[in-house]
């Protein structure tokens, strides 16, 4: 993977390459993946991951021009949203095949191998519930009014900010803030 | 036409007071879906809320907002009165305790904890040890409870300001941080002997009343849910500026992550800028855990080296190597508050006599001797309510004051002598009676032992007052003589008094040279470490051996394109801050045409044309600037005033370059020409400031561009580093017992084969 090529898609992202945004996507994706299992080695099992400095170190790492300048923040951001809510999801199901597969010894060494090698801190049972059920929900909004699911995206998993969002997805603050109000809404009735 | 989207959006975010009357304003079909959905959304946002913090994402929530619903509501004996803040771990109001008659401040736990019974039962836990914490600088906590499934602690309600408030008038002067700074490291110190760490110390928890007493909020509060990690991710947005770095990545954070806290507040209170600034919390939360903070004396000038030490010793991001414990930082922190009070004493003092002390130590370094004008006068305040002493000191001391060696002025008690002190910044010696009407001569000594001011005070009284004479020495009275005046003996306690406040003042103000200096060096050293490359390009080495402090010659090794290296090596007269500059000007100016391209010649042509180029700098810049092709072995030498440039071929001679130039900055109009060379493979090229050739042996004679041409013939390893090292070793031997008095800085390539 070269940093050109981030940045390079950064910027076709930026001027509406809709492939952009396929191709970035994985890089993305296991340079926070591997980040995140680094710094779980560097802290030990029992530490918290702190997802706003990893977000923010690939960037740094990703997203760099050969000339010093960076490519733009709120799009690398959006990108890492997407990307975080992947790594959660796909968490969420080990955690969950884990609990449902196989004997009780099978299940106790996997928890254990699980422990050691995967790059997010454990995850409560019910927690991981919750993110498949989100992802579901996500899935419907998705459907539905996909703009208030790319809201979602950004200000959820992402931290983004109103502006930021707003920026990336080509939309006004209000509108943001009016999709976000409303999509929380409809998140939660559709799971509750 | 407004959708329902927008309708729902509209009215949640609007105060919960006029929402009702708002829902009546939309179209009658949507008043149920409306109402549902602004009822939905405060559990919708709780609950996003709360996964956010679980899965330990960067929307976690920072703040709490206020309820303004709540105000005129009773909890448990407390009336909510207003709204006063919102924070991560709840909003705060303004109560009236109805049992007491009191005002409290009123803290609620945010709701979307209250679900988390195991994570209530711990905060309250925490908020008990805090309650027990008795301490004036730590904000006392009344009663902790728990009504209707609603944590709340009721804490004293301040009239103050917080520190941030202070700080957003700019930057604060130094005496005024220490003392803030003092007082929450008491607060801390307190509280950590007893087991308790804040770990959310920042200028808004920090409340600075009237009086000057500090106040330090929200204590042991900010622990919270599963295994403390609230405060880490919840406040992490709003509050990552003052971040410990182990808190930052997640690590397990001591009372020593105070000591971090402590470190932003008090950079920010003297620079004015936090030292890991960002618009954004990931910016910040980089700049905490892989950044070196930019040094508080580049921020801001004049700031003491010490005060300096201690900053930089609290902001180690590696918690062992920050003080232990808060009674180090107070014990540093009293030794800058009691230097910086003499300093300022001094600076007062020689303000328009001495002019600023670097300045003078730059000139020849005998000034220092020199007694400024103030210490020929003698001026001294007579105290006494007794308007017949006057006329009797005026006879008595006639001699005196016509030779112009003493100036009397007069007072008749002690207030008037305040006022007559502030009017006359020269007295040095106070005569005082001690019995006198309005302020008596006991009272005016504990008021000048307040002034930030050099005096002595001789007690002039009544034999029969022994007892109240000695109680006037303990309250720092330098000496006495009994009435009736023996005028003689008078004399010589004045004279001793004068002569003792002479060696103060002398000894301050040598203290005060020496900071100076001592600044003036600091900064001149670290511009140094920033201009001196940390790695060379393949083929290429350069060294500087300093003779003093400050290196006043530079050297650069660097690559141009691919092919091509430049080597630089420069020298200025002086070791101060302004020769360090245009050295590192020069420098960075000629690299940076270099690497664009631009021929040596025409580089160093247009350092001297455009930077000064209507007043030329009275320090001259010589100037050794090679180009070498490391493929092709063509070479341009540029000499500027720096002779001492010489070409070591593979066979073993040595080639000296004899033109040595005319230094930058001394002319105008100057150009100069490129020397071309070629260097075969295996060939080198050395560049040598003058300091090598011009080093002085025991014998007095220069080591010589001849000893160092010799010195290189005999070379039989021609590596740059090898160059190099025997070069130095050379000069060293020759120097010998001698005192080094040049700075020895050389740069060396050689083309591979």
């Amino acid at each position: 993977m070269s940093d050109v090529n981030v940045t390079v898609l950064l910027n076709a992202m930026g001027s509406g390459d809709p492939q952009a945004l396929d191709r970035l996507f994985p890089m993305v994706y296991d340079e926070l993946l591997q980040r995140a299992a680094r710094e779980r080695r560097r802290l030990g099992g029992q530490a918290t991951l702190n997802t706003t400095a990893l977000v923010h170190e690939a960037y740094v790492k990703l997203a760099r021009n050969p000339d010093g300048a960076y490519a733009s923040r709120a799009h690398f951001y959006a990108v890492a949203a997407k990307a975080m809510r992947h790594i959660y999801l796909d968490h969420a199901k080990r955690k969950l095949a884990a609990k449902r597969g196989g004997g009780a010894d099978h299940v106790a060494l996997d928890a254990e191998l699980d422990a050691a090698s995967d790059p997010l801190p454990d995850m409560q049972v019910a927690h991981a519930e919750q993110v498949l059920a989100l992802e579901d929900a996500m899935d419907r909004l998705a459907q539905d009014a996909p703009r208030q699911a790319q809201v979602v995206e950004c200000r959820f998993f992402g931290g983004m900010n109103v502006d930021d969002t707003a920026a990336v997805l080509g939309i006004s603050p209000a509108t943001v803030k009016r999709d976000w109000t409303v999509a929380q809404i409809r998140l939660y009735r559709m799971l509750s | 036409m407004k959708t329902l989207d927008d309708w729902i959006a509209e009215i949640t975010l609007l105060d919960p007071t006029v929402r009702e009357d708002a829902i009546r304003g939309a179209p009658v079909d949507m008043h149920d879906d409306l109402r549902d959905a602004v009822s939905s959304y405060i559990q919708a946002s709780g609950f996003f809320e709360k996964l956010a913090l679980d899965l330990h994402l960067p929307s976690a929530p920072t703040v709490t907002p206020s309820n303004p619903a709540l105000v005129g509501t009773t909890l448990a004996q407390y009336r909510i009165i207003e709204p006063i803040g919102e924070g991560g771990m709840g909003a705060v109001y303004r109560a009236e305790d109805t049992r007491l008659g009191r005002t409290v401040a009123l803290k609620l736990l945010p709701s979307s904890m209250g679900a988390d019974s195991r994570a209530q039962e711990r905060f309250l836990r925490e908020a008990q040890s805090a309650s027990s914490l008795d301490h004036p600088n730590i904000c006392t906590i009344f009663e902790i409870g728990n009504t209707d499934g609603r944590a709340w602690i009721a804490m004293a309600c301040y009239d103050g300001s917080t520190l941030r408030h202070l700080m957003e008038r700019g930057p604060m002067d130094v005496d005024s941080a220490l003392d803030v700074v003092l007082q929450i490291a008491a607060g801390l110190g307190a509280a950590h002997a007893r087991g308790v760490v804040h770990r959310d110390v920042k200028p808004e928890n920090v409340m600075v009343l009237p009086d000057g007493l500090v106040k330090i909020l929200d204590f042991g509060l900010a622990k919270g849910s599963d295994d403390a990690t609230v405060t880490q991710e919840g406040t992490m947005l709003g509050t990552a500026g003052y971040m410990s770095p182990e808190q930052a990545s997640g690590r397990r954070a001591d009372h020593r992550t105070d000591v971090w806290a402590l470190g932003v507040m008090l950079y920010e209170m003297l620079a004015g800028e936090r030292p890991f600034p960002g618009a954004y919390p990931q910016a910040v939360l980089y700049g905490i855990l892989n950044a070196d903070p930019e040094s508080l004396s580049g921020r801001r000038s004049g700031l003491p080296l010490a005060l300096v030490e201690v900053v930089e010793r609290l902001l180690q991001k590696d918690p062992d190597h920050r003080f232990a414990g808060m009674q180090d930082v107070t014990a540093a922190l009293e030794a800058v508050r009691s230097r910086a009070a003499a300093k300022s004493e001094v600076r007062e003092r020689i303000q328009g006599i001495a002019g600023p002390a670097a300045l003078r130590a730059e000139s020849d370094g005998d000034s220092g001797g020199t007694a400024p004008p103030d210490d020929d006068v003698l001026y001294l305040l007579c105290v006494d309510d007794e308007p017949e002493l006057e006329l009797l000191m005026q006879q008595r001391f006639r001699k005196k004051i016509r030779a112009g060696e003493w100036q009397f002025v007069f007072a008749l008690d002690g207030q008037d002598a305040l006022t007559k002190l502030d009017a006359h910044p020269e007295i040095g010696v106070i005569l005082t009676d001690l019995n006198m009407p309005r302020m008596d001569g006991l009272t005016l000594l504990g008021r000048l032992s307040e002034m930030d001011r050099p005096l002595r005070t001789v007690v002039v009284s009544a034999y029969g007052d022994l007892e109240k004479i000695r109680t006037a020495m303990n309250r720092g009275a330098y000496d006495f003589v009994t009435k009736p005046i023996d005028f003689k003996d008078l004399e010589v306690t004045i004279d001793k008094a004068a002569a003792d406040l002479a060696t103060y003042r002398r000894a301050l103000r040598g203290q005060q040279q020496a900071v100076s200096i001592h600044q003036e060096m600091d900064v001149a050293r670290r511009i140094q470490d920033a201009i001196l490359p940390v790695s060379f390009p393949d083929g290429t080495f350069g060294f500087s051996s300093p003779a003093g402090e400050i290196n006043a010659t530079f050297y650069d090794a660097f690559t141009i394109g691919e092919d091509r290296v430049g080597l630089i090596v420069g020298e200025v007269h002086g070791r101060t801050v302004t020769s360090t500059l245009l050295l590192a000007m020069g420098q960075t100016f000629v690299k940076g045409l270099l690497q664009q391209g631009v021929a040596p010649g025409e580089a160093v042509g247009m350092l001297n044309r455009m930077l000064f180029a209507d007043d030329l700098p009275n320090v001259a810049l010589n100037l050794g600037v090679a180009v070498a092709n490391r493929s092709s072995g063509e070479t341009r030498v540029v000499q500027a005033g720096l002779d001492a440039v010489m070409v070591i071929r593979s066979g073993g001679s040595v080639e000296p370059l004899t033109e040595s130039g005319t230094p930058v900055w001394s002319e105008t109009d100057s150009s100069w020409d490129e020397t071309e060379l070629s260097l075969a493979p295996e060939d080198a090229l050395v560049l040598a400031s003058r300091g090598c050739v011009r080093a002085l042996g025991e014998n007095g004679q220069p080591f010589s561009a001849e000893r160092l041409a010799a010195t290189l013939r005999e070379l039989e390893d021609t590596r740059p580093t090898a160059i190099i090292r025997s070069v130095l070793r050379s000069v060293g031997d020759h120097v010998g017992s001698a005192v080094m008095r040049d700075d020895q800085t050389m740069v060396a390539m050689r083309r591979e084969a």
